[in-house]
């Protein structure tokens, strides 16, 4: 038996010089993304986590920093700040080696595999994934600073807040929700009940009323049409807005093939919407949203682009919570592609979601999703939408560590 | 000036030895960031004996790259600033059979000179050696815990080594985690007596000092009355992500499909399951977990088969278990926090 023990050596002038370096490697492949939300964020944190030194990431992001829209209602009513939503890339670039670039994309040529920035710079990529968020699918050319929509956090969040703020008694909010498919299913709801509460429990008398394109509220039905009956919210389902006045403060609303037009004290329509600027740039949309293989997020119109999140199309609802989990099925599809391997065939994804109904309780929703391999769909892994039995103050500070967890596994 | 010393166990006479010491507050802070990181393994260390003398000398040591399955000797050559451990390639050896141990490069953030962060992960005594520094004429330290100059392995930690497989290449992760106070100590059997004068139920036993040193962890746990209050705005999220992990990005991708389903519990129990608020954290749990008694916990339980159950805590059981973030939030209560 050998007798051997720890050593120690001589001439120690760099350790860090320990372990020969491999030969040199050839350069690794580029994975470009274009959005830093929860999708875009999380799937280049996922492709260094899981690929580290044998891929490169860049993820391209006009803004600074990213504003979550999840927990933003809670600006409205003083109980979050729009700092406490505020994250940085610092993480991505620090931890993960992830390049942060903030620019705008302006060209996409899925043939050369070359993203085209607004000050005429370029990328090359090996892999594209486009996680653009949503547009808005505007009525007419309204002021949205005067009508806000809110709907992406931030200044819009604060202009709805200035709104509200300045509601008197007597006066009339109204609310008008978008036609499905649109970002965040239980949001709107979320915010019509955040604000009718914030209201009365500043004292103010005024009225709300709720326009609802579709037929019916799209989730949690029975506790939101509970709530909305508690708050008094005029509730109106089949109502379409059709076109916006940002002077005279009101809409034109066509309800079940009868026009009126309403005129309120503040405004907050939310438009109907559509797949993010990328989707168009990269010609993978049809329609308003782009189709993929969701074993990959692979679009089916071109090669190595993928699209994750809010602008691609299925049946999964549009939200923070399940960007993320297709973003890190979309991570792992690409780097088995890139190891020449074919992606897990029977993916998993799940969304969960906490609604604020007041300042002090909060409902919740959940579902899992499995790939339906003979038609390309994702669908309910389990028989029912899962919701909490009532809203509870419990819920509400669940919501927190939800929101906290699902926030680091995004940015951090 | 090529000069390498081998210590071994029933060869090495104290005065060969050199140890350095450090503060008690050091060596918990480093198991602690042990615990809490897990590390790539960039190539393997085994005793050679390339004269075929019967004896290893202090240059029968040998390298072999994971990366590129090439091997080295060590102090082959004189040392030099580029080439600090005289490393110069051999023929692979056929007879390899188990490493002796790995390097481990660590960035500790307690070590002043980044250059002595590392640790040796001695395979064939299960223990962890920290290097220090070296000494004037260039010798290297060791921790010595007792302070008598010989090194001391860090008291209370064991380790484990995670091979995956990918045809023609390796990806090897070290990962520490706490045994109990004396277990790993006393299994050392060749090694116990020379290091007869380190005391297992000293101030080192690990538990409690440990502990002490999760400050980060238990402020936030006093802090949880307050954070809920009704102004809601003592909830700070940049002081939660001090105690996420550190991590080491991998040579390479390696697939694995429980690893993929597993992140799908990441968004609400936290990167790699360690979560960054009262939320259990899940990494290094059982399959019993899953099916919680929490009614979103449950709901998302139906949503999964039980073979994709055991592929996600295959994964899990290998990540060590977060003994920081511990959750006094674990169970489900319903009449627990009601607020009115």
């Amino acid at each position: 038996m050998k007798r051997r023990e720890f050593f120690k050596f001589t001439s120690l002038a760099a350790v860090g010089a320990l372990l020969p370096k491999a030969a040199n490697a050839a350069t690794p492949p580029h994975v470009v993304v274009i959005g830093g939300g929860f999708a875009g964020a999380t799937c280049a944190k996922y492709l260094k986590m899981w690929g580290g030194h044998s891929v490169q990431v860049t993820v391209v992001e006009e803004d600074p920093n990213y504003i979550s829209p999840i927990l933003s209602n809670l600006v409205l009513n003083n109980v979050r700040r729009i700092n406490d939503l505020t994250f940085s890339y610092d993480d991505l670039k620090s931890r993960y080696g992830i390049s942060v670039v903030h620019k705008k994309a302006v060209h996409i040529d899925t043939d050369r595999k070359i993203v085209g920035m607004h000050d005429g710079t370029a990328l090359s990529y090996d892999k594209l994934v486009l996680a653009p968020g949503i547009d808005f699918k505007y009525t007419n050319g309204y002021d949205i600073t005067k009508v806000p929509h809110a709907w992406v956090a931030g200044e819009q969040t604060l202009l709805l807040k200035q709104k509200i703020d300045a509601l008197r008694n007597g006066e009339t909010f109204l609310m008008s929700i978008p036609k499905s498919p649109y970002r965040c299913p239980p949001g709107p709801y979320e915010r019509a009940c955040v604000v009718a509460d914030y209201l009365r429990k500043k004292g103010v008398r005024a009225n709300l009323i709720v326009l609802d394109e579709n037929p019916d509220i799209v989730v949690e039905k029975e506790t939101f049409h509970q709530k909305f009956s508690e708050y008094g919210i005029d509730y109106r389902p089949n109502s379409a807005v059709t076109a916006v006045d940002d002077v005279a403060m009101s809409v034109r609303v066509v309800q079940n093939g009868q026009t009126t037009t309403i005129r309120v004290q503040a405004l907050n329509v939310i438009p109907n919407q559509k797949g993010g600027a990328a989707i168009f740039l990269a010609g993978v949309n049809e329609g308003d949203f782009a189709p993929v293989d969701l074993r990959s997020y692979e679009s089916l119109k071109k090669r190595d682009v993928y699209i994750i999140g809010d602008a691609h199309h299925s049946t999964q609802p549009k939200a923070g919570h399940i960007g993320n989990s297709e973003a890190k099925v979309c991570a792992d599809a690409i780097l088995r592609s890139l190891n020449g391997l074919a992606p897990m065939p029977s993916p998993k994804t799940n969304s969960a979601c906490y609604s604020p109904v007041s300042s002090t309780e909060a409902t919740w929703l959940t579902a899992v999703y499995k790939y339906d391999s003979a038609n390309n769909k994702m669908v309910l892994a389990s028989s029912t939408y899962p919701a909490a039995s009532a809203p509870s103050s419990q819920n509400f500070y669940e919501m927190f560590y939800w929101a906290g967890n699902l926030f680091a596994d995004t940015f951090k | 000036m090529k000069r390498l010393v081998m210590l071994g166990s029933v060869v090495c006479s104290a005065t060969l030895l050199f140890g350095a010491t450090a503060p008690a507050s050091y060596v918990d802070a480093l198991k602690s960031f042990l615990v809490q990181n897990s590390f790539n393994v960039n190539g393997e260390f085994y005793a050679y004996d390339f004269e075929k003398d019967g004896k290893i000398d202090y240059n029968d040591w040998l390298y072999l790259s994971l990366d590129t399955g090439e091997a080295y000797r060590l102090l082959a050559i004189d040392p030099s600033p580029t080439n600090a451990f005289g490393f110069a390639p051999v023929q692979k050896p056929q007879e390899l059979t188990e490493p002796d141990g790995y390097f481990i490069y660590l960035d500790f953030g307690l070590d002043n000179d980044k250059k002595f962060s590392w640790v040796y992960v001695s395979h064939q005594y299960g223990s962890v050696y920290k290097l220090m520094g070296a000494t004037a004429d260039n010798h290297f330290d060791y921790l010595d815990i007792d302070g008598n100059g010989s090194p001391d392995p860090l008291p209370g930690l064991t380790y484990t080594v995670q091979t995956s497989t990918l045809p023609g290449s390796v990806a090897m992760k070290v990962m520490f985690s706490i045994s109990e106070a004396s277990g790993s100590v006393s299994s050392m059997e060749s090694s116990v007596s020379s290091y007869s004068s380190f005391d297992s139920s000293s101030s080192y036993s690990t538990s409690s000092d440990y502990s002490s040193y999760e400050s980060s962890s238990s402020s936030y746990s006093s802090s949880y009355s307050s954070e809920y209050s009704s102004e809601y705005s003592s909830y700070s999220y940049s002081s939660v992500s001090s105690t996420a992990p550190t991590l080491t990005l991998p040579q390479r991708y390696t697939p694995n499909d429980g690893r993929l389903l597993a992140a799908g519990c990441y968004q609400c129990h936290g990167t790699n399951g360690y979560s960054t608020n009262k939320w259990d954290s899940i990494a290094g749990e059982d399959m019993d977990e899953f099916y919680d008694d929490h009614p979103l916990m449950r709901a998302q339980a139906q949503g999964y088969t039980l073979d994709e159950v055991r592929k996600i805590f295959d994964w899990l059981r290998t990540l060590p278990e977060y003994e920081g973030g511990e959750s006094e939030y674990g169970e489900y209560d319903d009449d627990e926090h009601d607020d009115d």
